[in-house]
Order: C-alpha cells, then sequence, then structure tokens
C-alpha cells in the first residue's frame, strides 16, 4: 500500500527524479573513472571503461522508471479487450443489459436537461436573481395573483425603498397593415422597463420622454424575432414608418437576440404614466421589479404589505381586503411546473434504479455461471486484485456502452421534447443537454459501471472461487448469499414497480374523472373564431353591433351550421374578468367586502351555440338593446351565492363595471359552465347583453352538424367579405380547447404511465432470470424429488415458492411505500383519494398478474425436468 | 571473471538482499554499495549500474531504504541511502528465507552423494 502512495508521489515529481537520476548516474561514472585511473589505467580509457560498464543510459532510465511507474495501465487495456471479448461471445446477454441501460441513462439524462434548465440555470438576465414580480391579491379571495392598479404602482414606485427599478407593463396589441395584415401583440411598459430588465436595445436607442408627446409618432421597440421576421432583419426600417391600419408607428430599437420577453410578446411601446392613471378604477398592468443590493425579496414584500396597508386606509373603496405580494422571478416562471417535475424526478429515478437492478441481477447471475472459470484461473496464480479488476473492467465497459446509447437517445429526445413545444415546461427553449448535464451522464455512468463491476466481485469470496474445483459436476448448494441477494434485489423492483403503478393508475383515473365533468357546455362541433375591431374604424356602439351582426347573418347562411352566437371571452382561456356586485335593497356592502361576479358579454345566440341551457326566465333577446332597460343573465353559482333558495328572476343589482351605478334586472338564470378549468367550481357570473355593450373582441362560436374545422375557410371567407383588412386572432374547436385544458395533466400522466409500463417490464425480465436460475440450479433436486413421485404441484411450489416470497415482500414493501408516496402526486389527483384502495388493490393484482406470467415459463421448465437426464449428469 | 548480475529476472530478490545488506553497515551511496558486494564477493558479483539503481529505486519504493544528498568523502555531491526500520526488518525476513531456500537446495543437490 504505502509503495503505492509513494508512486503516486513520483508521478507529481517526475522532473526532479529524472534530474537526480541523470546526475547520479554522472556522479557514479566518475568514481568509476576515478577507481580507474587510482588503478592504474590511462584517463581515457578509464573513462571510455567505466562509461561502456554503465552502459546503455537510457536504458537504465527506462528500468528505473519502470520501478516506478504505477503498473495498473499497462494492463488495463488488456482488460477492456478481455472484457470486450466476453461480451462479444454472450451477445444476448449483452444486448439485454446494454438496452437496459440506455433507457435507463438516456431517460434519466433527458429528466436531468429539463431540471437542468428549470431550476439549476438562473433566468437569462442579469442577475436574475434580483427580479422579482408583484401581484396585488384580495384576502378573500383564492386567486393570489391578481393584476395589479396602475394607481397602486405608482404609490409603491414613489413610496417603496426596497426596489432598485420598479415597472409596469400592460398588454397592447398593434394592427399591422400593408401586404399581409396581421395583428402583433406586445407590451405597454414604464420607462424604467429595461433598467429593471437589465437589457438594451441591439440595434436603435431606447425610449425618449419625447417618444410620448402627443401628436409624436407611436415609437416601438421590436424583438429581434420580429425584427427578423416581418421586417427582414433590415436595419434601415429604424426610423422609417411604420404603416399600421390607422395611421403609422415607428420603429426605434430592436432588442437582441438572446433577450426573452416576460410573455410571448413581440414589441414594446411606452406607457406614459399621465396623471389620469393615478385614478383608481381597474387593475389591468403587472409589475415586475429589482431589488435593491442588500435587500432580499422578503424584505420587499415586507415593505409593500406596509404600503398597502396604508393605501387600504387612504382609499378604502379601492383598495379595501387588498394586499400585495412580491414573488422572485425564478420562481414565478417555473413555480407551476416544480412539482411535478420533481414527481417525473423521482419516477424516473426509480425506473433507473429498476433498471440497474436488472442488469445487477443479470451480471451476478453471469458471474455465478462463471465460478469455474473464476476458479480455475485463480489456480493458475491470478490474485484477487487482478480479478477484481477484470470485473471492474467488464462493468466499466458495459457501462459505457449503455451510457453513451443512452447518451445519443437523450439528446435525440431533447431535440423531440423542444420540437413538439409541450407548453407544460416553462423555458422549454432553453432545455438542451448542456455540458453540465452530460457531465452528470458521464458521471453517472462511471458510477453504475464501478457497481456493476465491484458489486459481483464482493460476492465472491476468495475461498468461493476456488471451492468449486474441488466438486465434481458443479455444486448442489448454490451460494445461499448469492440467490438471497439476487432475490432481494427482485423484491426492491417488485416495490418500486408497484410504487410506479399505483402513481400512473391514480393519475390516468383522475384524467378520466376529470374528463367526465361536465363542462357546462357541449363541446362537440363547435368552432370558435377570434376577432377583434380597430378602435379607429369602429368608434362608438353602432358600428360593432353593425359589423358582428352582419357577420353572424351571413355566417349563419353557411350551409351545416345549426347554431352561431358571439361572446367576449370563451370559457377555459384562463381568464374571465371579474368585478363587485351589490343587491338592490340590501345594505351596502363595507369597502372590499362586496361579493365578487365574472362577467362576459354576449348576444341572444350565444347559450344556444354553446349548448348551455336556459334554466330559469329567458334568453337574451334582439329587443335587449341601447335604450331598453338593462338586464342581465346570471348562473347558478351567481342565483345560490347571491339568492339562495330564493327566485332571482326579477331582481336587481349593482355590478362595478361600466356604469357602475345603473341598475341592471335579471331575467334568466343560465346553467354553469367550467370556466377556470374542468377542475374548479364554477363561480357566479353575469352576462352583459352584447346590444347593450358593445365589445370590439369578440368571439364568435359556431356549431356545426359537419366536422366544425371545415368551415374556417368559409367562415373567413365571410369576414374578409366584410372588410379585408380585418385579421383573424385565432381559429379553435371546443374540443381541441377542452384537449389543451387538460395538457398539463395528461403529460404527466403519459409519462407515467410509460414509466410504470417499463418497471413491469424490467422487473417482469428480471424476475424471470431468477426464476430461470434458480430452476436451473436445482434441476438436479427436482430430477431427485420427481423420481420419488412428487406431484407437479410440488415441484411448481418448490421452485416457484421461493421466487414468490420474494415477490409478496415486495408487494408488501411496495404498497406501503406507496401510501406514503402517492400524497405527492399533488395536483394529478382529482376525484381520488391518494390512498384509494381501489387503485392500489389493482395495482398489486397487475403486479400479481405479471409475476405469474414471467414465472410461467421456468415453471413449464422445471415440471419437465427428466428425472434421468439430470441424474445421469452427475455421473 | 566473475558473474556479471545484469539478468533482473534471476537475481532481482537476491540484488535486492544484497543491497540491503550492505546498507545494514552505514548510510552509502550507489557506488559504494556496488564496491561492497564487488569487494565482499571476492568478485564474484559485478554489480552494473543498470541493475543496482533500479534495484535501489525498487527498495525505496518499498519503504525499505530512504535516500538523502549528501557530500562524499572527497567533498562531492551524492545520494546517499540508508536502511530504514522496515528495511532492517525485510533484512531480516529475506536473510532467513534465504537460508532456508539455500538449505533446501543444497540437500537436493547433496542428495545424490550418499
Amino acid at each position: 500500500m504505502i509503495s503505492w502512495f509513494r508512486r503516486l508521489a513520483w508521478l507529481l515529481d517526475r522532473r526532479r527524479f529524472e534530474a537526480e537520476l541523470g546526475e547520479e548516474i554522472r556522479i557514479h561514472e566518475e568514481m568509476a573513472a576515478e577507481q580507474a585511473r587510482h588503478e592504474g589505467m590511462a584517463p581515457d580509457e578509464a573513462g571510455f571503461a567505466a562509461r561502456r560498464r554503465v552502459g546503455n543510459r537510457a536504458q537504465l532510465a527506462e528500468a528505473a522508471r519502470d520501478v516506478w511507474r504505477p503498473p495498473a495501465l499497462g494492463d488495463l487495456g488488456q482488460d477492456l479487450r478481455y472484457a470486450l471479448r466476453g461480451l462479444r461471445r454472450q451477445p444476448g446477454y449483452a444486448a439485454a443489459a446494454a438496452i437496459t441501460l440506455m433507457l435507463a441513462i438516456g431517460a434519466t439524462t433527458a429528466l436531468f436537461s429539463v431540471l437542468d434548465a428549470l431550476l439549476l440555470r438562473p433566468l437569462p438576465y442579469r442577475q436574475a436573481d434580483r427580479m422579482v414580480q408583484v401581484w396585488e391579491h384580495k384576502r378573500t379571495s383564492d386567486n393570489r395573483e391578481n393584476l395589479v392598479s396602475p394607481a397602486n404602482f405608482l404609490d409603491w414606485h414613489d413610496r417603496a425603498r426596497s426596489f432598485e427599478h420598479l415597472a409596469a407593463y400592460t398588454w397592447s396589441s398593434l394592427p399591422l397593415a400593408g401586404n399581409t395584415p396581421a395583428v402583433v401583440y406586445g407590451r405597454m411598459v414604464t420607462g424604467n422597463f429595461y433598467s429593471v430588465m437589465g437589457a438594451r436595445p441591439a440595434l436603435g436607442r431606447g425610449f425618449l420622454p419625447g417618444d410620448t408627446l402627443v401628436g409624436a409618432p407611436r415609437a416601438l421597440i421590436v424583438s429581434h424575432a420580429l425584427w427578423s421576421t416581418r421586417f427582414g432583419g433590415d436595419s434601415a426600417v429604424i426610423g422609417k414608418p411604420i404603416p399600421l391600419r390607422e395611421g403609422s408607428a415607428q420603429i426605434v430599437g430592436v432588442m437582441p437576440e438572446g433577450f426573452r420577453p416576460l410573455g410571448s410578446e413581440e414589441y414594446w411601446e411606452p406607457w406614459p404614466m399621465q396623471s389620469d392613471l393615478r385614478t383608481r378604477r381597474g387593475r389591468y398592468a403587472m409589475v415586475v421589479g429589482r431589488l435593491r443590493t442588500g435587500a432580499a425579496a422578503e424584505d420587499a414584500d415586507r415593505e409593500l404589505k406596509g404600503i398597502a396597508a396604508a393605501l387600504e386606509q387612504e382609499h378604502p373603496k379601492f383598495n379595501a381586503e387588498w394586499g400585495t405580494r412580491v414573488v422572485p422571478l425564478g420562481e414565478q416562471v417555473t413555480g407551476g411546473a416544480r412539482p411535478v417535475l420533481l414527481l417525473l424526478a423521482g419516477a424516473i429515478a426509480s425506473v433507473l434504479l429498476i433498471a440497474c437492478l436488472n442488469v445487477a441481477n443479470l451480471r451476478l447471475g453471469q458471474v455465478l455461471a462463471r465460478r469455474t472459470e473464476l476458479a480455475v484461473r485463480t489456480a493458475l496464480g491470478a490474485s484477487r486484485t487482478r480479478i477484481i479488476r477484470q470485473m471492474l473492467a467488464e462493468g466499466l465497459v458495459l457501462a459505457a456502452i449503455g451510457g453513451a446509447l443512452g447518451i445519443i437517445a437523450a439528446i435525440a429526445g431533447v431535440r423531440a421534447l423542444v420540437a413538439a413545444q409541450v407548453t407544460l415546461i416553462p423555458r422549454l427553449e432553453e432545455v438542451t443537454v448542456s455540458l453540465r448535464v452530460l457531465v452528470f451522464a458521464l458521471g453517472l455512468t462511471a458510477l453504475i459501471g464501478l457497481a456493476f463491476g465491484l458489486a459481483p466481485a464482493l460476492a465472491l469470496r476468495e475461498d468461493a472461487l476456488r471451492q468449486p474445483l474441488s466438486r465434481r459436476g458443479g455444486e448442489t448448494g448454490s451460494a445461499p448469499r448469492a440467490r438471497r441477494l439476487r432475490g432481494a434485489l427482485v423484491s426492491v423492483q417488485v416495490a418500486l414497480s408497484l410504487m410506479l403503478l399505483a402513481g400512473a393508475s391514480l393519475s390516468v383515473r383522475s384524467l378520466g374523472k376529470l374528463l367526465a365533468v361536465d363542462p357546462g357546455f357541449e363541446p362537440g362541433g363547435v368552432l370558435t373564431v377570434e376577432l377583434e375591431l380597430p378602435e379607429e374604424a369602429y368608434a362608438g356602439p353602432g358600428r360593432k353591433i353593425a359589423f358582428y351582426e352582419t357577420l353572424v347573418e351571413r355566417v349563419r347562411g353557411i350551409p351545416g351550421i345549426t347554431d352561431i352566437g358571439l361572446v367576449n371571452f370563451l370559457p377555459l382561456r384562463g381568464f374571465t374578468p371579474g368585478t363587485g356586485f351589490q343587491v338592490v335593497g340590501r345594505p351596502e356592502p363595507a369597502a372590499g367586502q362586496a361579493p365578487s361576479t365574472q362577467l362576459i358579454v354576449a348576444d341572444p345566440g350565444y347559450h344556444q351555440a354553446m349548448g348551455t341551457p336556459i334554466l330559469q326566465g329567458r334568453g337574451l333577446t334582439p329587443a335587449d338593446q341601447l335604450g331598453t332597460p338593462r338586464v342581465i343573465l346570471v348562473n347558478q353559482a351567481f342565483a345560490r351565492r347571491a339568492f339562495p333558495g330564493a327566485d332571482p328572476i326579477g331582481q336587481r343589482v349593482k355590478v362595478a363595471y361600466a356604469e357602475p351605478d345603473s341598475i341592471l334586472s335579471i331575467v334568466g338564470v343560465v346553467a354553469d359552465m367550467r370556466r377556470d378549468g374542468l377542475d374548479v367550481e364554477p363561480a357566479p357570473m353575469v352576462v352583459y347583453p352584447f346590444r347593450q355593450y358593445p365589445f370590439g373582441y369578440m368571439t364568435l362560436v359556431v356549431r356545426s352538424s359537419r366536422d366544425p374545422e371545415a368551415l374556417a375557410p368559409a367562415i373567413r371567407a365571410e369576414i374578409a367579405a366584410l372588410d379585408r383588412s380585418l385579421p383573424v386572432l385565432g381559429v379553435e374547436t371546443l374540443e381541441s380547447r377542452i384537449h389543451a385544458t387538460t395538457a398539463d395533466r395528461r403529460y404527466p400522466m403519459l409519462l407515467l404511465s410509460l414509466l410504470a409500463s417499463l418497471a413491469l417490464v424490467l422487473s417482469a425480465v428480471g424476475l424471470y432470470g431468477v426464476l430461470a436460475y434458480l430452476v436451473g440450479q436445482r434441476a438436479r433436486e427436482i430430477g431427485i424429488r420427481k423420481a420419488l413421485g412428487a406431484s407437479r404441484g410440488a415441484i411448481a411450489r418448490l421452485v416457484l415458492g421461493e421466487g414468490f416470497r420474494f415477490v409478496l415482500l415486495g408487494v408488501v414493501v411496495g404498497l406501503l411505500a406507496a401510501l406514503f408516496t402517492t400524497r405527492y402526486l399533488g395536483a394529478l389527483l382529482y376525484g381520488l383519494a391518494p390512498n384509494d384502495p381501489v387503485t392500489l388493490g389493482a395495482g398489486a393484482l397487475i403486479l400479481l398478474a405479471v409475476a405469474a406470467l414471467a414465472a410461467w415459463i421456468p415453471a413449464r421448465r422445471a415440471l419437465r425436468v427428466d428425472p434421468a437426464v439430470t441424474l445421469r449428469e452427475d455421473g | 571473471m566473475g558473474a556479471s548480475v545484469a539478468s533482473l529476472d534471476l537475481f532481482q530478490g537476491t540484488l535486492d538482499l544484497l543491497v540491503l545488506k550492505a546498507l545494514s553497515w552505514e548510510p552509502a551511496h550507489g557506488y559504494a554499495v556496488a564496491t561492497w558486494i564487488r569487494e565482499r564477493s571476492d568478485e564474484a558479483f559485478l554489480v552494473e549500474e543498470g541493475a543496482l539503481y533500479p534495484a535501489l529505486h525498487r527498495l525505496e519504493r518499498r519503504g525499505a531504504i530512504a535516500s538523502e544528498w549528501g557530500l562524499s568523502e572527497n567533498n562531492r555531491r551524492a545520494k546517499y541511502y540508508r536502511l530504514t526500520a522496515r528495511g532492517r526488518a525485510l533484512l531480516r525476513a529475506e536473510a532467513s528465507h534465504w537460508d532456508r531456500y539455500v538449505g533446501a537446495v543444497g540437500r537436493v543437490l547433496r542428495a545424490g552423494e550418499r
């Protein structure tokens, strides 16, 4: 051992060694020459003789170096070659092991790429950990991320000390004219927005105060993507006017290619903080800030809460019960996905473990089968170290093959994942197999290689290596330790598989229950078309009503259409405006205590087109128009909330919207719709008649007896006929909308199911391997028992009993583990308890069935053992 | 002429033993060790440098001897080797092993003389 230490020291200081050796030899030479002279030789002859005796100096130096050089390097090549030869001789085992490892390492690496981009890599902003998002939230509501009032924002901006910069932004859209009219979406941002983001335009300039003056052209900073696609990457476009539907705008700057916007916006324009914004009127902004150096997010949170409390006092009507929430930006972007990703990480780690245990089992079986060979080699003089090194080499080679294939598979898989644009995963475009991921994959591979190499070696004790030779014809009592080890490995696999199976089954059933929820409308056969009328061309209610009603009539004429309607906000779009309301005749609620309701604007045909029944009273009619009494519909949730047990028809309410003081009469009750999600209980909602509150942004809802998608071209034609330059914002069927809504559950469910299936297959293979081995080992014993007249049942029980003991152990442990871990399914569960006994029980039964299947072939072999053959083999 | 101890395979162990013995009196440099062995063996063993220095390095690697630079008898710089405690133990073990070995070989060779 000490010699190894010195070898290492030698390696580190070779230069000194070489120098000293050279000097030592020279001195030796000199002394020899002097001695020769002393003994009477002529000087040069003496020198010559001395040098001859020293001989080939290079050879001497090499011999000296060989003493020190660690020997492992030379032999490792031989070990590797031998390992490769061994694998080639057993292609079945090698292929099985390599493929198993490839799948396991590939899946783990791919997942790690996602986790790396999401959780480990910082956001691509300058000092991203100092950036935060600020929300308002109403204490009486569940929604903790409410939009912000610009007036409140301005007060925060003036009073808060924790921020270096605080900026606000809201949505805006740009109707571009030209050959291909299109609407692009962007943000209006306050002046210090770019200071918060820590970025500057790559071309052109930032915003100047002069950009927001009256009469100045609309100034824009566009994203690199928009500049490349729409404006051909031409730098001359900066400063030139860009034609819009009405008027023109001017690009003043282009952001760099790497600049990542907060949403999917394509341009930014300045948002002048005019004084009228200080009137507290609505909440429609988002706020992002950069913390001052030394301030933490919690400090800012506390400070803003204090400021919000003051604002509550100063403006009770608007701010009562409203607070603030500061969220670090990293958490904001990835927070939602984190639990699911960690769950999937756990699942993939389980599959990885199962796969590794399989390969370990395979190897263990291999090694046990080679005991004779190893015994011979030991007898011939191979040291135990040498044999262990050989096994290590075999393990490393196997792991290297599996790892290389796995990394390739992971790279391909990640590319496919990014191309599929799975929206569940935020920052998806940043997911690549980065250097850190590669290092992780290589480390994992090396670890696996070491484990596979050393484990079987450790299981073989020195005496076990020599034993087989001293007995003829193999052994009857196969190393019980090895057998128990293999059985234990199977138990672990079974337990892990059951855990995964439980998780997958629960998520599958949850998704099923979710999809079975009645959304409150009939999604089949409905197409929706989103439109927005530009304000300049359609100013005033008259023009809007005229356009949309004409469109409705023309589209109704298209063959195949059964119903048609209009609404401003479709359900399951993730966004419905809400506000407070008050029932006339009841005491006015305290500030901030007013009950909330959602509100939409729809035309008389909407509910019919959606397939949502009117339950009480009447629906909207064309008679409900400007000038006639203000009426609304309410949904069941509203009726339950505001008029429990009473008839809401004829009741009058005031809603804090448009004209907050106008009194609205309830004329009908419509069935609840799931607006915010299939798993979210419907909230109170009021429906305003389109003719009384015409919106420029409406969605056409068209029900057809034929395939709704086929109607799209005809509808577009009708729109173009009315207004050629009006772009269509979105065309989608309701079915695909529902499909998209469940995507965040569907992908994890699919992945879990895939992993569980993989785990089952791997465990079955592992179990088969162990049972086959057991049957082989005990063939002689079976033969004896059969010769003595044992029944088939007894034989089967003998062989399989041991194997199944391990399976049962695994099932029990797996059930217990599942009880603890299924609670982490969290949001994936719906309508089921994490410990749902039916699901868990079914999972256990499936597992036992798979185990029985795996045991089928070994059992048959055991029953077919011919005593005459096996007894004869023994000699 | 004596046997030239150049072949490493046969006499590696033997040479190591002789070197240990040579150093058992006092520290010496390589040339002195070779000279000592030559003289004590009555010119039977002429240790070539190609064998001596690897042997010295081997023993140093095993921790049986330690080296340091010093001044030789004529004030010349030379690398001196000395026996360590481990080296002394090794010398004792190897020497007794050698005795048994030589005795056994001798008995076999004298077997025909009876």
